[in-house]
This record gives structure tokens, C-alpha cells and sequence, in this order.
């Protein structure tokens, strides 16, 4: 005996046409444009930005030589896990406020810095104190796995 | 894009749990390969999924994720490289996108191979895992592919588009990735060739890389009556959690993650 099922499947991708779209400020690609738009986690987002530095080649040297502790996150607009990364790294820069420097580093427009720390994953995020570099992570991981890196080093 | 649950994987578990988080009102992503790259679809006669007999794989998932698209599941193509909880939610990211969501459902099947020698050591000194991501730090550079599904032979042609020089190895078995301070060459089943990277484009990551600190014994994924992980939000079903490795079994485990999945989502609501 053989049963029937009918099979008039069409995939996915041939049927639907990406769509852009902003999240939380950040341009992303979805399968669909549907779904509301949620930043409920980035209630202080206005803040948070402030709090994050994002570094140029010609400041990084200064900017991270000056702070006593740093976390720079390598990362580029293209790339997903860096963009699941953006809001953790925001929420930190605020809770290490004062006591490390929080920065960013697009690799897409430095890539002298990134050659320089050897980057070849994104994200990939350093942890310098006075400049001189002591751990480094490769990928996005949970808050608690940045926090113990700055943590021991404070 | 923010939903409720996250369905790793679109084959029977995956698109259970997902028409069963729709049945409970609640918005759902599924992230999967394209429907054929499962490994059921080559399945040419399934005699053991009850009431339909001589069923053929294809037929029976292209009834499954109609079933689901119909209860107003949403799709999207592509492999989910990391996931990670920050506040209540967890975000995943997917290819060069990420989405996030109360609760996530893992129903990736049965990652299919062990790592290779020089594979851990050499992460971020050469060893990627998302040619989209990482490609633009290897323009110029020649690079190998390891590929096990048609979609990554296509992102091999990324890599080519971009400027990389892609070496493609195709369904290789047994590879070693050598090199000291970093990756100088990669060795497939005999054929050796120099590179500067190596990108393994698995059909699915590890549960484990996925979610680090995820409970598993002996590959499989640890989950209770509930489909529950040890991790908060994060449910297993289907193969992913052991055998029997069988249609029935999964698609059972993910009306149950979906269901379990759906409530830990709307539990989040309730207390606003």
C-alpha cells in the first residue's frame, strides 16, 4: 500500500524577495518585514551609544594607551553574529563606565588596525591594558564571558 | 527581528514545534537548509509513520512545512552560526543577519562529523565558519572550502565574488588543517593544498558551539520530559536529543518544545 501526499512545494527562496530592514538602528536582511520591530532591550540605547567609542586608526593608539583597561570588538556591518554582539557590548560600555574603555573597531574601514591584530574572525574582541593586549575572544559569546575577562583585569 | 520562539531547523521536529507555537498564538522564525538538504528528503519510502505507509520523505517533509507555513510560520534560509542570551532574550544570528526571541528551539538534526585536527587550535588564525562574515579578511588570499551541502558550494561563489581564490573540496571525510601560528594548509582525503584559510561549512554547528555551556551526553543533546535544556529558554527535539532517529519520534518531541517554548515565551508577557 502507498499513501499520497500532495507535493506542490515551492522554496522559500524563490518565493520570497528579501527585504531590508532597520533593527535598532542597525540595517539587517529578513526573510520577511513583517514582524514588528522590537528594541525594548535597548532602553538606553541614547546612552549606551555615548558610552561606546567607536575608534578610528589615527585615535585607537591614544585612545586605548590612555585606559587602564580596554575591550575593542572587531567587527563589521555585514556580519551577523557581530550584529547580535552590538546591544551586549552597548549594555557593557555603560556598566564599565568609568572603569574601562569600551570601544569598537569596523574592519571594513580599518582595516590597517585589523591587519595589525591579526583579526581573521569576526567579531573578535581584544582586552588591552595600557595599550598592550592580554586576552582575546573569537566570536560572540554571552555578557558574562566579557565580563570575566575585565573582571579579573580591574 | 524580534519574535517569540526561534526554530533551529526546518526538518519534522523543527516544523512541529513551529505549527505548534503558532497553535498557541505566539510568532515563530524557522531557520533551516533548504528543505531538500535534509537528510530525510532522499528518504525514498518511510514505512513506519503511522497512518501513511510508503510515504516517501520528500512527500511527507513538504506536508510538514506547508502544514507549518500555512499556520503563519516564518522561513528563513540559512545557518545559524552562534546564539547568545543577553537580558531576556536571546539573539541568534544567522549568515550575515540575526534575529531575536524569548525562547529558542534547537531541532538541527544530528551534526554529522567530528572536528578536525588543527580545527580548534587554528579558529581566528585561519579556521571561519561564516564565509559571509569573515571573506572580506581573505580578499586576495587563496582559501579552501569544505563543503557538505549545495549551499555552501554557493558560498564558495561568494567567496570567488569577492576576490578570494576558493579551493572547493566537496563531501570531504577526512581532513587535517596544519599549520603552526596559522593556517598553511589543509589536507582532504589525500589532496593537499596550501591556503591561508580554511572555511568549514558544516550543514549545521555543533549544539554545543552553538550554545556554550548546552548539557549533552554522548552527542546528544540532554533535555527532560519537557524538552527542556539545561540552559533557560532553550529547547531540544528530534534527533538533536538521540535516537530512535525516526519521524514519529520527532515530530513528537517538537509539539512538545513548541508547545513548552510557546508558554516560556508568553510567561514573559503575563508579568508586564
Amino acid at each position: 500500500m502507498r499513501s499520497k501526499l500532495v507535493v506542490d512545494y515551492v522554496p522559500e527562496g524563490e518565493k520570497k524577495q528579501k527585504n531590508f530592514n532597520t533593527l535598532c538602528g542597525l540595517e539587517v536582511t529578513t526573510a520577511s518585514a513583517t514582524a514588528t520591530q522590537n528594541c525594548d532591550l535597548n532602553k538606553t540605547k541614547e546612552e549606551n551609544k555615548m558610552a561606546l567609542k567607536h575608534l578610528k586608526t589615527a585615535e585607537f593608539d591614544a585612545a586605548v594607551g590612555e585606559a587602564p583597561l580596554a575591550m575593542v570588538d572587531f567587527w563589521a556591518p555585514w556580519c551577523g553574529p557581530c550584529q547580535m554582539l552590538g546591544p551586549v557590548m552597548e549594555d557593557l560600555a555603560v556598566r564599565y563606565e568609568g572603569k574601562a574603555l569600551i570601544a569598537k573597531v569596523d574592519v571594513d574601514e580599518e582595516p590597517e588596525l585589523a591587519r595589525r591584530f591579526g583579526v581573521m574572525n569576526i567579531p573578535t574582541v581584544v582586552f588591552l591594558k595600557e595599550g598592550r593586549e592580554f586576552d582575546r575572544k573569537i566570536g560572540a559569546f554571552p555578557p558574562a564571558v566579557y565580563t570575566e575577562a575585565l573582571d579579573k583585569a580591574l | 527581528m524580534a519574535y517569540d520562539v526561534i526554530v533551529v531547523g526546518g526538518g519534522p521536529a523543527g516544523l512541529s514545534a513551529a505549527q505548534n507555537v503558532r497553535a498557541r498564538g505566539r510568532t515563530v522564525l524557522v531557520v533551516s537548509n533548504p528543505l531538500e538538504e535534509n537528510p530525510l528528503w532522499k528518504a525514498k519510502q518511510v514505512d513506519n509513520y503511522l497512518g501513511l505507509p510508503g510515504v516517501s520523505g520528500a512527500e511527507l517533509l513538504t506536508a510538514f512545512r506547508r502544514h507549518a507555513e500555512d499556520s503563519g510560520a516564518e522561513f528563513q534560509e540559512g545557518r545559524v552560526l552562534s546564539a547568545l542570551r543577553s537580558g531576556e532574550d536571546w539573539y541568534v544570528s544567522i549568515g550575515n543577519t540575526m534575529a531575536q526571541a524569548k525562547a529558542v528551539v534547537l531541532a538541527a538534526g544530528v551534526a554529522r562529523g567530528k572536528k578536525f585536527p588543527g580545527e580548534a587550535e587554528l579558529l581566528g588564525r585561519g579556521v571561519s565558519y561564516c564565509a559571509t562574515c569573515d571573506g572580506m579578511l581573505y580578499r586576495g588570499k587563496r582559501v579552501a572550502v569544505l563543503g557538505w551541502t549545495p549551499s555552501a558550494k554557493k558560498e564558495a561563489e561568494f567567496l570567488e565574488g569577492i576576490g578570494c581564490e576558493a579551493v572547493y573540496f566537496d563531501k570531504p571525510r577526512d581532513c587535517a588543517i596544519l599549520g603552526a601560528e596559522k593556517v598553511e594548509a589543509v589536507r582532504c582525503d589525500g589532496v593537499t593544498e596550501a591556503v591561508e584559510g580554511v572555511f568549514l561549512l558544516r550543514p549545521a554547528m555543533a549544539p554545543g558551539d552553538l550554545f556554550p555551556g548546552l548539557a549533552a551526553e554522548g552527542g546528544f543533546v540532554t533535555v527532560d520530559r519537557n524538552m527542556e535544556t539545561n540552559l533557560p529558554g532553550v529547547f531540544a527535539a528530534g534527533d538533536c536529543t538521540g535516537g530512535p532517529l525516526q519521524v514519529s519520534k520527532a515530530v513528537g518531541e517538537g509539539l512538545i518544545a513548541g508547545q513548552k517554548a510557546a508558554a516560556f515565551a508568553s510567561s514573559f508577557l503575563e508579568r508586564l
